[in-house]
C-alpha cells in the first residue's frame, strides 16, 4: 500500500495546470486502489475505496488548494449506483470535532496535556486499524475513544456544576 | 509546582521511561506497565509529571499520517535525579 498523499499532489508547484495535476492525481489514486483501498489525502482526511472513474462516471473530484474530495453524483431518475459501482468516502478520523471542541473550551495547558494525547491516540490506533482492514476493529476503537472520554467530561462538568452550586450557596 | 514528591506510579513511569532514552508514547507505556497503568489515567499522571518537571513531552508531526501527531514523553535530567533519590531510599522503581 502506498503513502504517497494524494493531497500533496494538488500542493505540487503551480507550474502545472490544474487539469494536468488532476490527471496527475488520478494515476496516483488507480496505482493506490491496486495495492490497496486506503489513501490518505491530507493530515484530517483519508479516502477509502477510491471510485472507478473510467466504469462509473457517479463519483465527481473536487480539488481545491487544501484537499482533494469526492462526491457522489446521483442523477434523480437513479437513486440505485450502479451495480458494481464502489461507495467513496472521505473520512475523518473520530476525535476531529471533538479536538476542536475541547480545544476551544478548556485552557490550553489542560487540553495539551489531557485531552490531546488521548484523541492523538485514538485517531492513531484507528488509522492503524482501517490500514490493516480491520473495520470492525477501527468502529470499536472510535466507540471506544468516546467511552473513555465523554464520562470523564461529564464528571467534570457534574463536578463544576456541583462546585458553583455549592459556592452561589455559601456567598448568599 | 505541587507536591514534588513521586508517587509508586509516578516512580514507575519514570523507570520506565529511563530505560527508553528516545521517549515513548503514552499508550506504549500502558503496554508496558502490565495493567498497573490505565489509558484514562496515564495522561493524567504524565500530565503531572510534566508539571513536576519530571517528563517532558515532544509532539512530532507525521507528513505521511493523517491524524493528530502523537506525543512522545521523555525524562528530563530532574526526573533523572528523582530516579536516583527514589533508588537511594529504597523505594521500587523497576518497571511495573
Amino acid at each position: 500500500m502506498t503513502r504517497d498523499t494524494p493531497g500533496s499532489s494538488s500542493h505540487q508547484p503551480n507550474d502545472a495546470e490544474p487539469g494536468q495535476q488532476i490527471e496527475r492525481l488520478l494515476v496516483e489514486l488507480r496505482e493506490s486502489e491496486k495495492q490497496g483501498w486506503v489513501h490518505f489525502v491530507g493530515r484530517r482526511e483519508f479516502v477509502t475505496r477510491i471510485a472507478a472513474f473510467d466504469a462509473d462516471k457517479s463519483t465527481r473530484l473536487i480539488l481545491d488548494a487544501k484537499s482533494v474530495r469526492f462526491q457522489r453524483v446521483v442523477p434523480h431518475n437513479q437513486r440505485q449506483p450502479k451495480a458494481g459501482a464502489r461507495a467513496t468516502r472521505i473520512r475523518r478520523p473520530p476525535g476531529t470535532h471533538l479536538a476542536r471542541g475541547a480545544a476551544f473550551l478548556l485552557t490550553k495547558e489542560a487540553y495539551r496535556r489531557y485531552v490531546y494525547p488521548v484523541i492523538a491516540d485514538l485517531q492513531h490506533e484507528y488509522i492503524e486499524a482501517v490500514v490493516a482492514g480491520e473495520e470492525l476493529r477501527a468502529r470499536w476503537i472510535a466507540v471506544r475513544g468516546w467511552l473513555q472520554v465523554i464520562p470523564g467530561w461529564l464528571v467534570a462538568f457534574a463536578g463544576g456544576l456541583v462546585g458553583w452550586v455549592v459556592k452561589k450557596m455559601l456567598s448568599s | 509546582m505541587g507536591n514534588p514528591f513521586a508517587t509508586g506510579t509516578e516512580l514507575a513511569i519514570l523507570g520506565m521511561l529511563r530505560d527508553e532514552p528516545a521517549g515513548m508514547y503514552g499508550l506504549e507505556l500502558v503496554r508496558e506497565s502490565g495493567g498497573r497503568l490505565a489509558r484514562g489515567t496515564v495522561y493524567v499522571l504524565l500530565g503531572r509529571l510534566e508539571e513536576k518537571g519530571y517528563v517532558r513531552s515532544k509532539v512530532q508531526r507525521n507528513a505521511e499520517h493523517p491524524g493528530l501527531p502523537r506525543p512522545r514523553y521523555a525524562l528530563t535530567a530532574q526526573g533523572q535525579r528523582v530516579l536516583e533519590a527514589a533508588q537511594l531510599m529504597g523505594l521500587p522503581v523497576a518497571r511495573a
